[in-house]
């Protein structure tokens, strides 16, 4: 009897202090965790695993439950699928009446070539209409393109080890403002080709105040997919979600009216929307609402970060930085938040603003 | 083990109560294939992460555990979600260390950091502990997350008599560690404009045990972390670096050095040398011909 109660305490007891949390804890945190659960989605497929998937035409033996006879021109013959996981026919035959009497059979063939076994993956999404995108495999620069004037790219990273990656990508708009990177694991099968397709690069996102007069207009604008619907959440006591449209560009512009807002530190940030498709959130651009309107300050943590000042964020400046972990009187340039000493922080910021 | 798991349930009620506006961030557990072993038997215990609702880009901590109980054989860090080490997991004196930063922050689950192989050593109740641990959030600010932890509780019996404890199979390796290209840098705002050398790879195997960089010739080696500081700032002669797994595999990438090479690492002084020797000889022969 005793263990039931005691187990009946046991779990009701954290129920019940949730319970109550969730009760008194303010409104804008429910607004906030309703609106938190909306994420970017990517796709990972696998070419090589005998799976056709959605991104593929065929994959191995799986021919999707085609045969050469869906092809125009063949009659017969075998149809197979390439270690690009597309269709191919040159096994398949036409039926040509023989002129003559049958002759004899065929020799068999010979074995074919040892095919290699190539362990890659491909990278496919949108970024912005002839933006640099730029891929990173586990922290250090692997690829860099330029989107379509539609503002899709597609990457291929061969050479790959089976086993878990670290992948990143983001982008640089018009103006040079990189994007937030999209970070996220993927496990790399031996011999098969990973397709990574959904990929939805987040808005850029600036302001043209670093402070605004209360009342005054606080333009927040960026760039992100051509047409897309903008949503710009900005972050007060009580927090909300603005719309706006992206031209034909992927330019967009919000002007957000202060009047609303208490006097004090603010932050913003945008995601893109397109055909039910979201994208990860943009970083956050922080403004302060007061008495006075201060023009846009760049972000100087950014530019401390790069400690070699080369305009990269890296394994330089990591390494660098390394070399003076827990040794004594280190240079203070190190000491990116300035609390006088250079600890798991610093590297913190560092990975955060980080380039490859 | 009620009382840890209701000490973790009220510390998560807190948490939700105290602070909000903080979303519960991460926890770092084990996995293990069992909790109970004999004396003598190898066990691999996996350290992972779980930070599904915020990115976690950096990580520090330490595993604690009794030297007397328990001895550590191996640690890999091949497949980690952890691209670069601040340090790299080391055991010394029942403790393993371990930080380390991934760019970008990892979101997910079962995230691995390393996986350590231990020999039980002497029975009763063990633990390996969580100890001294720090996750920060991917957010510029280096926030710490509210991290919960689940450590490993062992039951130890003793071996059977006239039994041997299970065989541990160590599992095999036989892929290099991954291409990389070092990098040759100086600036005048570090190590006083010296050049030094930057490097890292990954393998998705073992994992790499050392680098070793070597300036002139193989036969001058030594073994070393990035950043190296080379001690030639002439950069004359070749310069060998290279990256080797916990099972021996190595990875040799060699750098031409932008200050020239020495005289015997150019071909073309073979060639002259060849060259001026064989009409030497042909003179000689000239000559003890027309003496003949």
């Amino acid at each position: 009897m005793k263990k039931v109660l005691g187990k009946i305490i046991l779990f009701s007891l954290p129920l019940l202090v949730i319970s109550l949390g969730a009760f008194f804890s303010y409104s804008d945190f429910v607004i906030a965790a309703s609106t938190a659960s909306v994420s970017a989605t990517i796709k990972i497929e696998i070419c090589g695993d005998s799976v056709k998937d959605d991104g593929e035409e065929c994959d191995g033996s799986d021919l999707n439950g085609q045969s050469c006879t869906n092809f125009s021109g063949f009659t017969g013959g075998t149809l197979s699928c390439s270690a690009g996981c597309l269709f191919v026919t040159t096994g398949c035959t036409t039926a040509v009446t023989p002129p003559g009497g049958g002759g004899g059979g065929g020799g068999g063939g010979g074995g074919g070539p040892i095919t290699p076994v190539i362990t890659s993956a491909v990278f496919v999404g949108r970024a912005y209409p002839g933006s640099s995108v730029t891929l990173l495999k586990d922290g250090q620069l692997a690829v860099r393109t330029v989107a379509g004037p539609d503002a899709n790219f597609q990457m291929t990273l061969a050479g790959l080890s089976a086993g878990n990656y670290i992948f990143s990508l983001y982008t640089t708009d018009s103006v040079g403002r990189q994007s937030s990177a999209l970070t996220f694991p993927v496990y790399v099968t031996s011999g098969a080709t990973t397709r990574v397709s959904g990929i939805f690069l987040a808005p850029t996102i600036a302001a043209d105040k670093s402070e605004v007069k209360h009342g005054d207009t606080l333009s927040i604008f960026g760039q992100s997919l051509p047409q897309s619907e903008i949503t710009v959440q900005v972050n007060s006591t009580q927090e909300f979600f603005a719309k706006a449209r992206a031209d034909k560009d992927g330019v967009y512009l919000y002007n957000l009216d202060t009047a609303f807002l208490e006097i004090g530190d603010h932050s913003a940030r945008s995601k893109s929307t397109v055909e039910n498709e979201i994208s990860a959130y943009s970083d956050r651009v922080a403004f302060k609402v007061g008495t006075k309107s201060v023009n846009e300050v760049v972000d100087t943590t950014y530019k401390k970060a790069d400690l070699n000042r080369d305009g990269s964020i890296n394994l330089v400046d990591f390494s660098v930085a390394a070399y003076w972990y827990k040794r004594k009187s280190p240079p203070t340039k190190y000491d990116l938040n300035n609390d006088g000493k250079i600890d798991l922080v610093d590297f913190s910021i560092m990975a955060y603003y980080w380039t490859g | 083990m009620y009382l840890s798991k209701f000490k973790n349930l009220i510390i998560i009620a807190l948490v939700f109560v105290l602070f909000p506006n903080v979303a519960f961030a991460a926890s770092l557990y084990f996995n293990s294939p069992k909790t109970d072993y004999t004396v003598g038997e190898q066990f691999t215990a996996s350290v992972l992460v779980d930070s599904v609702s915020e990115p976690i880009n950096a990580f520090e901590g330490k595993l604690v555990f009794s030297d007397d109980q328990l001895e550590v054989k191996e640690i890999f860090i091949g497949n980690s979600i952890i691209n670069f080490w601040l340090d790299a997991p080391k055991a010394d004196k029942g403790e393993i260390r371990f930080s380390g930063i991934v760019p970008g922050g990892f979101q997910g689950d079962n995230g691995l950091l390393f996986s350590a192989v231990f020999r039980v050593l002497s029975t009763g109740s063990g633990a390996i502990k969580f100890s001294d641990y720090k996750l920060l959030l991917n957010d510029g600010l280096g926030t710490m997350a509210v991290t919960t932890v689940a450590n490993l509780n062992l039951t130890i019996k003793p071996l059977a008599i006239g039994a041997s404890a299970p065989d541990y199979l160590p599992f095999p390796d036989g892929t290099l560690p991954e291409e990389f290209t070092p990098e040759l840098t100086r600036s005048p705002e570090e190590f006083g404009n010296q050049w030094f050398l930057v490097f890292a790879t990954q393998d998705k195997g073992s994992g790499i045990d050392y680098y070793e960089v070597c300036e002139g010739s193989q036969d001058n080696c030594e073994k070393t972390d990035s950043p190296y500081i080379l001690k030639d700032q002439n950069l004359v002669g070749k310069i060998f670096v290279k990256a080797v797994d916990k099972r021996g595999n190595g990875r040799l990438v060699v750098l031409e050095p932008p200050g020239g090479l020495v005289w015997y690492e150019k071909y073309q002084n073979y060639v002259i040398i060849l060259l001026v020797s064989i009409a030497s000889i042909l003179l000689v022969l000239k000559k003890y011909a027309r003496r003949v």
